[in-house]
C-alpha cells in the first residue's frame, strides 16, 4: 500500500463527507440499535442475578400439609444438592385497620437458621426490618400505602377461619419499608382464605407467630464451586435432580410422621367410639326407668280424680234435700203471715167503727170549743187594733221611738195578756201625753173585759160535757191499746220464724259454695295432673332428643377427627421452586420478549445499511472510474486499488459501529428497563452487560456488507481494461419499459409521467432502497403509533367502553345474597348510584378440559346478570354483538380464551374441585383475565349457592368530594369493609402503560432517523448520477420548479409506493410486536387507529419532504456550465 | 440593427490575488440570420463567450445586447426564460436524455416553449423521421447530434448556439452536421452562431469572428460564404 494512495483515500473521504457521513449514520444506527436492544435482556438477566444473589433468594421453597420439625429440616439439610435452609412461618391475615378487607402475607423475617445463610432476604429501601414483637415491614411497592409509624390491625378472623391462636398480638407498627425478591412483579400470588387474592405482603417477627410447626422451609441449591446463572440450563438441571432428591426425603418424613402422630391419634378415635357406645347404653336405661315411672304417676292420678268426684256427687245430693225442706218451711210460714194480717185488719175495722160513734156523739162540744176560739182571737184583735188605732193618730212631731214602742206592744198581744198590755200602753200614753189617748185604752180594756166574761161562760158547758164523754173515751182508748199489742205479739212470732228459716238458707247456700270450690278444685287437679303427666313425657323425649345430639355430635367429632387424620395421615409435602414465585418466570419471558423484538427491528436497520451502501459505494466506484483506469495503467494492482475503497467503506463503518455503539448500547437497555421497571420491583439501575454476540454480529455485518459490497462494485469496475475504463462509461441506456407496451394507457401519460415512468424502471437497486427504506420506515413509524394506540386503547376501552362501574363496595364478608340485602338495598337506594349489581369475585385456576394449560383468573358469579351487564359490557370484539350470561355455561375473556385455546362450545375446568362448564361466549377485555357466569350456572355447576362479597356500582359525577363522601357513608356500616374506586386503578394502570410510550418514542425517532439518512443518501446520489442531465434541461429553459420537479417527481412516486408498503408491512410488524410484549394479564388493543396510519404517513411524508427541501437547493447550485464542459 | 452585440463585454475569475480575465473586454456584433463562426484555439475564450450568449454564464462587465435586451443585466429568472424562449443549444457531446427517445428529447423541449414545431417535424427536417422512437443509445453519434440539432430548432429560437457540435463525430458525419446547420441558417432564416477550434470551417461561415487569449482579433464578414459541400479539411 502506498502512501499516496492513503493520501487518496482520506482526500475522498474530505470531498464527499455527505457520502461518507451517510454510510457511517446508517451502520450507526443498525449497529446501535441492534447491539443496544441485544444488551437489554443480558443486562436485565445480569441485574436480577445480581439482585437474588444479594438477598440469597430461595431455589426451594417446601410446604407441607402438616408443618415442619426440627427433624423435617436436618433431613432437608442433609438431602443432596442443598446447600443452606431456612424455616420459616407464613400466615395470610385480613386487616381490620385502614385497608380494611385487603389480605397480607405474613412472613416471618429472615433470620438465619443454626449455621445457614439467611434465605430470600428482604431488601430494606426505608427503615428498617422488626426485631422485636408488635412490629412490621411492609412492601414498598405502591400496593402498600402504609407508611412508617402507622398502626396495622389485623383481624382475627380469615373469611370463616379463626386465627386468634395463631398469633401472639394483632397490633403491629410499621417499623420498615422493604422488598422481597420472592416478589418481583406486582403479582401476589393467590391464597386460600378472604377473596383468593393477596394484596400485599409483610414480614413480622418470629416470635409474632403462635404456630407449632414451622410452615414453611426455604433451601438453597448448591452449585458446588462453580457459579450457576439461574436463566441457564445448567441451573435448570440441578434443581431438578434436587428436586426429585427433595421429593425422596419427603417420602421419608412423611411416614415417620405418620408413625408417630397418626397412629396415635387412631387409637384415641377408637377409644372414642368405645367410650360413645357405654354412654349411649347408660343413657338408654335411664330414660327407660324415668318412663316407667312417669306411667305409675299417670296411673295414680286417674285414681284420686275419680274418688274426689264420688264425694262431689254426694254433697250434691245432700244439698238438694236440703233445698227441698227449706222450701217447705217457707210455705208455712207464709201460710202464717196471711192469717195473722187477716185477724189483725178485722180488729181495726172494730174499733174504727166505734170510734165513728163516738165522734157522732161528741161533735156539739167542738163546736163550743170553736166558739171560745173565735172570742179569743176577737179579744187580740181589739186590744191590737186599738193600739195600731192610737199610732195612727200619733201627733205628726212625735218622737218615732213612740210609735215603735207602741207597735211592740201592739205585736205582743195574746188572748190571756190583752188586757195588761193595754193598761201598760195606756201608762205609757199617759206618761207621754198627759192622758191624752187614756179614753181610747179604756174603750179597749172594757171591750175586752166583756169578750172575756162569755169565754167563761162557754168553758163551763164544755166541762160539763167532757165529763159526760169520759167513760166511752176510755172503753175506745183501751180498745186501741189490745190491738197493738197484739199486733206487736203477731209480729215477733213472725219475724222469729223468718230469721230461723234464714239462718238455713244461709247454711244451704254455704253448703253449695264449699261444692262448687271443691268443683273447681277438682278441674284444677286434673289440668294439673295432665300438665304434670305432659310435661313428663316431654321432659323424656327431650331428654332422648338431647341424648341423641350429643351422641351425633359426639360421633361427628369423632368422625371429623377420623377425616381430619385421614387427611393428614395423607400428609403431603410440596417442593417448589422459583418458577412458582409470582412474576419469576413472567420476568424471564419478558426479557426474552424484548430479545425477539430486539431481533426482528434491526434487521430493517441492516438491510438499509446495505443498500446505502451499495448504492453508495457504486456511485463513488463509478465516479472513479477513470481514476481507476489511471491507476490501473500506472501499474497498481487491482488490490491496491481495491484497497483503497475497501478502506474508504471500512472507515465508514467502524466509525459508524464506534459510534452506534457508544451512543445506544448504554441508553437503549436503560430506557427499555425504566419501561419494565414499572412491572417490576426490582433494582432502580442496571448495569450495561453487552450481549458479545450480538455485538460481533452486527459489527461483522456491518464490515461485511460493506467492505462485500465495496468488493463487488471494484471488481465490476476492474474486470475492464484500463483504456476503456479511462474512456467515459456509457450512460445508462434508455429501455422501453413495461408499461409502454400498454399503448393505450401510455399515451394519456404525459410527457413528465412517461419520464417519470421510464427512470423510475431505469434505476432499480435505487428503486428498490427507496422502497425498501420508506417501507422500513413507514412500517417502524406505524408499529410505534400502533403501539401506542393498543396500550392506550387499553386503558379507554377496559374502563370506558367495557367496564361501566367505577365503584366497588365490599362486605364485611362474603355472604349468602338473602344476607346482602341490608347494603344491596342500602346502595340501590343511593341516588348517586345509577346501577349496582351483586357479585362474587374469587380468584380460581382455569384450564381447558383436555390441555394442560392453566391459568389464575378471577371467577365473577352475577348475582343478577342483567344489573351486572348494565355495568360490564359483554361482547365479541371483532363483530361487536352483545353476549348474554344465561342460566348455563360461563363467559371467558378473549386473552383467556386464547391462552387456554379453547373456543365457544369448548368445556372448560374451573376451580380445585374440577367443576366443568361450557363456554358460551367469549368477550373482548383487556386487562386481567374474568370467567363470568350466572347464579343459577354456578348453583348447577357447584350444587351450592354462590358467597357474595362486592358490589359493582356506576355513580354518576365522581368527582373526588363525592369518592370522599360516599367514602365515609360507606364505610360507617357495619356490613362493608371497604369501598374503592377505579380512578384509582386507571391511574395506576396508566401510570404504568405510560412507561411503555417511552419505547414508542425511540421507535419513532429511530425511524425517522432511518428516513433521513436514506432519503438524503439516495437524493443525493440521484442527484449525482443525473447531474448532466439536470444541467441540460436548465440549460433548455426549465425553470427552478420544473427541473426540480423532473427529480422530485419519482422521489415522491417512489415515496409514496413505499409508504403503502410500509403500511402493510407495519401491520404485520405492529401485530408481531404487541404478540410478543403483551403480559399475561393484559391484552393489548387490537387495533391500529386510523389517526396512526395518518400519522405514519404524514411523518414519513413529511421527512421526505425535507430531504427534498435540502435537495432543492443543491439542484438550483447545479453549475450548468461546469456539468457540461465535458466527460471526465 | 444587430441581432446580436457585445460590447467591451469582460470575464473576469479571480484565483486568489491573480485575476484573469477568460474574456478581455471584447466588442463584436452579429446580424439577424447570418451564419456566425467563432474560432480560436483552446482556451481563447470562444466557450465563455458562448456560454455568455446562451445565458448560462454571465459577463462580469459590459454590455450583451440580444434584440436590443441586455442579457447580462438578467436575472437568474429572466435569464431562465431567456434561455427557454430566444436559445437553441447544440453541445459537443449532445446532452441528449438517455433516457428518452429522441422524439421525447424533443418534446422536453417543446413542452416548455411559445410556439414550438412538431417534434416529428422537426425531426423530419433533421431527416430522422424514422428514428423517432430510437433511444440516444442506439443511434449513432451524427445521429444523435442531428437528435440535438432537432431539439435547439424545435424551440424555435431566435439563436442557434452551437459548441463544437462535431467536435466528437467523425470526418463526414461532422460534415453533414455542418451542412444541416449551414441548410437550416438559410432556410429558416435562423441566425446561428457556432464556436470551433477548426480553422477549415471558416470559408462556410456568414461571419468570422476569431479569438485568442480572450481577445476578438478578427471580425469579419465572408462575402461568398461557401457551401460545406465544397469545404475540404
Amino acid at each position: 500500500m502506498k502512501a499516496a494512495l492513503f493520501k487518496n483515500t482520506f482526500r475522498e473521504i474530505k470531498n464527499t463527507k455527505a457520502r461518507f457521513i451517510s454510510i457511517l449514520m446508517i451502520v450507526a444506527l443498525g449497529v446501535g440499535f441492534f447491539v443496544g436492544v441485544k444488551a437489554t435482556s443480558p443486562s436485565m438477566k445480569q441485574m436480577a442475578v445480581d439482585y437474588y444473589d444479594e438477598s440469597n433468594l430461595m431455589d426451594f421453597r417446601l410446604v407441607s400439609t402438616a408443618g415442619f420439625d426440627e427433624d423435617d429440616i436436618k433431613a432437608v439439610k442433609e438431602t443432596d444438592g442443598v446447600l443452606h435452609v431456612m424455616p420459616s412461618y407464613f400466615l395470610d391475615v385480613a386487616v381490620s385497620s385502614k385497608d380494611a378487607g385487603s389480605t397480607i402475607r405474613l412472613m416471618s423475617s429472615p433470620v438465619p437458621y443454626k449455621d445457614n445463610k439467611a434465605i430470600s432476604q428482604a431488601i430494606v429501601v426505608e427503615g428498617r426490618m422488626p426485631d422485636k414483637s408488635g412490629e412490621i415491614a411492609v412492601e414498598s411497592s405502591g400496593f402498600s400505602t402504609y407508611q412508617l409509624g402507622d398502626k396495622i390491625t389485623i383481624s382475627h378472623n380469615v373469611g370463616d377461619t379463626d386465627i386468634s391462636s395463631s398469633l401472639d398480638t394483632f397490633e403491629y407498627t410499621v417499623v420498615g419499608k422493604v422488598k422481597s425478591p420472592m416478589y418481583i412483579s406486582l403479582e401476589r400470588g393467590t391464597t386460600t382464605v378472604g377473596n383468593g387474592k393477596i394484596d400485599e405482603f409483610a414480614y413480622i417477627s418470629e416470635s409474632d407467630f403462635y404456630i407449632e410447626r414451622y410452615t414453611v422451609l426455604y433451601a438453597t441449591l448448591d452449585t458446588g464451586a462453580e457459579k450457576v446463572s439461574p436463566f441457564d440450563s445448567r441451573y435448570d438441571e440441578l434443581v431438578k435432580t434436587t428436586t426429585e432428591n427433595l421429593e425422596q426425603t419427603a417420602d421419608l418424613r412423611v411416614e415417620v410422621f405418620t408413625g408417630e402422630n397418626i397412629d396415635k391419634a387412631q387409637k384415641e378415635i377408637d377409644d372414642g367410639y368405645k367410650e360413645l357406645n357405654k354412654k349411649k347404653a347408660e343413657v338408654k336405661k335411664e330414660l327407660e326407668d324415668a318412663e316407667t315411672e312417669l306411667k305409675n304417676g299417670e296411673n295414680e292420678y286417674y285414681s284420686g280424680i275419680s274418688s274426689a268426684q264420688a264425694q262431689i256427687d254426694t254433697a250434691q245430693a245432700q244439698i238438694s234435700s236440703g233445698r227441698e225442706e227449706l222450701d217447705a218451711q217457707w210455705d208455712e210460714y207464709n201460710a202464717y203471715v196471711a192469717t195473722f194480717e187477716e185477724e189483725l185488719s178485722n180488729g181495726k175495722a172494730q174499733l174504727e167503727e166505734a170510734q165513728a160513734q163516738f165522734d157522732e156523739a161528741y161533735a156539739p162540744v167542738e163546736k163550743l170549743k170553736s166558739t171560745k176560739a173565735s172570742i179569743e182571737n176577737e179579744v187580740v184583735r181589739v186590744a191590737s187594733g186599738t193600739i195600731n188605732g192610737v199610732i195612727n193618730f200619733l201627733p205628726k212631731d212625735a218622737d218615732p221611738v213612740v210609735a215603735q214602742t207602741l207597735s211592740d206592744y201592739a205585736s205582743s198581744v195574746t188572748y190571756s195578756n190583752a188586757e195588761s198590755v193595754l193598761s201598760e200602753a195606756k201608762a205609757y200614753m199617759a206618761s207621754l201625753y198627759y192622758g191624752f189617748y187614756n179614753l181610747t185604752f179604756d174603750g179597749a180594756i172594757t171591750a175586752v173585759r166583756i169578750l172575756e166574761a162569755s169565754i167563761s161562760q162557754i168553758d163551763k158547758q164544755i166541762a160539763s160535757a167532757e165529763e159526760q164523754f169520759a167513760p166511752a173515751r176510755e172503753e175506745l182508748e183501751n180498745g186501741y191499746a189490745e190491738l197493738a199489742q197484739k199486733e206487736q205479739e203477731g209480729l215477733d212470732n213472725l219475724e222469729l220464724f223468718k230469721s230461723e228459716l234464714e239462718k238455713a238458707e244461709g247454711e244451704l247456700s254455704s253448703a253449695i259454695a264449699q261444692l262448687e270450690s271443691s268443683k273447681a278444685q277438682l278441674s284444677i287437679a286434673k289440668t294439673d295432673g295432665l300438665n304434670e303427666i305432659s310435661d313428663g313425657k316431654k321432659e323424656i323425649e327431650e331428654g332422648k332428643k338431647k341424648a341423641d345430639k350429643e351422641f351425633k355430635e359426639a360421633e361427628k367429632k369423632l368422625i371429623d377427627a377420623q377425616k381430619e387424620l385421614d387427611e393428614v395421615a395423607e400428609v403431603k409435602w410440596f417442593v417448589f421452586d422459583r418458577d412458582d414465585n409470582p412474576g419469576y418466570s413472567g420476568f424471564v419471558d419478558n426479557t426474552n420478549r424484548v430479545d425477539a423484538v430486539a431481533s426482528v427491528f434491526p434487521m430493517f436497520f441492516l438491510l438499509v445499511a446495505m443498500l446505502v451502501c451499495l448504492t453508495t459505494m457504486t456511485r463513488l466506484v463509478e465516479e472513479k472510474r477513470t481514476e481507476i483506469g489511471t491507476l490501473k495503467a500506472l501499474g497498481y494492482s487491482n488490490r491496491s486499488i481495491t484497497f483503497k475503497f475497501v478502506a474508504y467503506a471500512c472507515l465508514a463503518a467502524l466509525l459508524g459501529c464506534v459510534l452506534g455503539c457508544v451512543s445506544c448500547v448504554p441508553t437503549l437497555p436503560r430506557v427499555i428497563y425504566n419501561a419494565y421497571s414499572m412491572l417490576y420491583n426490582m433494582s432502580d439501575t442496571i448495569d450495561i452487560v453487552v450481549d458479545k454476540t450480538s455485538l460481533y454480529i452486527a459489527i461483522v455485518a456491518a464490515f461485511a456488507c460493506c467492505a462485500l459490497v465495496t468488493l463487488f462494485v471494484c471488481y465490476k469496475s476492474l474486470r475492464h481494461k484500463p483504456a476503456s475504463l479511462m474512456r467515459p462509461k456509457a450512460p445508462k441506456a434508455g429501455k422501453r419499459i413495461l408499461l409502454e407496451r400498454i399503448t393505450p394507457l401510455w399515451k394519456h401519460f404525459n410527457f413528465s409521467s412517461k419520464v417519470t415512468w421510464r427512470n423510475l424502471f431505469r434505476y432499480k437497486s435505487r428503486l428498490f432502497m427507496t422502497v425498501v427504506g420508506i417501507a422500513g420506515c413507514t412500517a417502524l413509524m406505524l408499529t410505534a403509533f400502533g403501539l401506542y394506540d393498543s396500550i392506550n386503547d387499553v386503558a379507554y376501552l377496559q374502563f370506558d367502553e367495557l367496564c361501566k362501574y367505577n365503584t366497588i363496595i365490599v362486605a364485611d364478608k362474603e355472604k349468602k345474597a338473602d344476607d346482602m340485602k341490608d347494603l344491596t338495598d342500602a346502595v340501590e337506594a343511593d341516588k348517586r348510584f345509577k346501577d349496582s349489581a351483586l357479585v362474587s369475585q374469587k380468584a380460581v385456576s382455569v384450564s381447558h378440559k383436555n390441555n394442560s394449560v392453566t391459568s389464575d383468573v378471577y371467577l365473577m358469579v352475577a348475582h343478577d346478570p342483567e344489573d351486572l351487564q348494565k355495568l360490564i359490557t359483554l361482547r365479541t370484539r371483532v363483530e361487536g354483538k352483545g353476549l348474554t350470561l344465561s342460566d348455563k355455561g360461563v363467559i371467558l375473556t378473549e386473552k383467556l380464551a386464547d391462552k387456554l385455546d379453547v373456543s365457544v362450545g369448548d368445556e372448560v375446568v374451573i376451580g380445585e374441585n374440577g367443576d366443568k362448564a361450557e363456554v358460551t361466549g367469549i368477550t373482548e377485555n383487556y386487562v386481567y383475565n374474568y370467567v363470568y357466569m350466572s347464579e343459577r350456572a354456578y348453583t348447577d355447576m357447584c350444587s351450592k349457592k354462590p358467597r357474595y362479597s362486592m358490589i359493582y356500582a356506576y355513580a354518576d359525577s365522581l368527582d373526588s368530594d363525592t369518592e370522599k363522601a360516599l367514602g365515609t357513608d360507606y364505610l360507617k356500616r357495619e356490613d362493608t369493609s371497604a369501598i374503592t374506586f377505579t380512578t384509582t386503578i386507571i391511574n395506576d394502570f396508566e401510570d404504568m402503560i405510560g412507561s411503555m410510550n417511552i419505547v414508542v418514542l425511540v421507535m419513532i425517532i429511530s425511524a425517522g432517523a432511518l428516513a433521513i439518512v436514506v432519503l438524503y443518501n439516495l437524493t443525493n446520489i440521484n442527484l449525482a448520477e443525473r447531474n448532466r442531465e439536470i444541467a441540460t434541461i436548465k440549460v433548455l429553459g426549465f425553470n427552478y420548479k420544473e427541473t426540480s420537479n423532473f427529480v422530485y417527481r419519482e422521489n415522491i412516486i417512489l415515496t409514496l409506493f413505499g409508504i403503502a408498503i410500509g403500511l402493510v408491512l407495519g401491520i404485520f410488524l405492529w401485530s408481531f410486536v404487541v404478540k410478543t410484549v403483551e403480559v399475561d394479564t393484559v391484552m393489548f388493543g387490537k387495533q391500529i387507529h386510523t389517526l396512526s396510519y395518518v400519522y405514519a404517513f404524514a411523518l414519513t411524508g413529511a421527512f421526505a419532504l425535507l430531504v427534498n427541501f435540502i435537495m432543492y437547493f443543491r439542484i438550483k447550485a447545479i453549475n450548468m456550465v461546469e456539468s457540461l464542459k465535458s466527460i471526465e | 440593427m444587430s441581432l446580436v452585440e457585445f460590447k467591451n463585454v469582460y470575464k473576469q475569475y479571480k484565483m486568489g490575488e491573480v485575476t484573469i480575465n477568460a474574456v478581455d473586454g471584447i466588442s463584436f456584433n452579429i446580424e439577424e440570420g447570418e451564419f456566425a463562426v467563432v474560432v480560436g484555439s483552446s482556451g481563447a475564450g470562444k466557450t465563455t463567450v458562448l456560454n455568455i450568449l446562451g445565458g448560462m454564464d454571465s459577463a462580469t462587465k459590459g454590455e450583451v445586447l440580444v434584440a436590443d435586451r441586455d442579457v447580462s443585466k438578467l436575472s437568474d429568472r429572466e435569464l431562465i426564460d431567456y434561455r427557454r424562449f430566444d436559445i437553441g443549444f447544440v453541445f459537443q457531446f449532445y446532452n441528449l436524455i438517455p433516457n428518452l427517445t429522441a422524439r421525447e428529447n424533443i418534446e422536453l423541449a417543446t413542452q416548455i416553449s411559445k410556439n414550438p414545431l412538431d417534434p416529428d417535424t422537426a425531426l423530419e427536417s433533421v431527416g430522422l423521421s424514422e428514428r423517432v422512437n430510437n433511444f440516444p443509445a442506439q443511434l449513432s453519434g451524427g445521429e444523435q447530434q442531428r437528435v440535438s440539432i432537432a431539439r435547439a430548432l424545435a424551440k424555435r429560437p431566435k439563436l442557434l448556439l452551437c459548441d463544437e457540435p462535431t467536435g466528437a463525430l467523425d470526418y463526414n458525419t461532422g460534415r453533414a452536421i455542418l451542412k444541416l446547420l449551414q441548410d437550416t441558417c438559410r432556410k429558416e432564416k435562423m441566425t446561428v452562431v457556432l464556436i470551433t477550434h477548426n480553422q477549415a470551417i471558416t470559408p462556410m461561415a456568414d461571419r468570422v469572428i476569431r479569438m485568442k487569449s480572450g481577445k476578438v482579433v478578427e471580425n469579419r464578414i465572408n462575402e461568398n460564404p461557401m457551401n460545406v459541400e465544397d469545404i475540404e479539411w
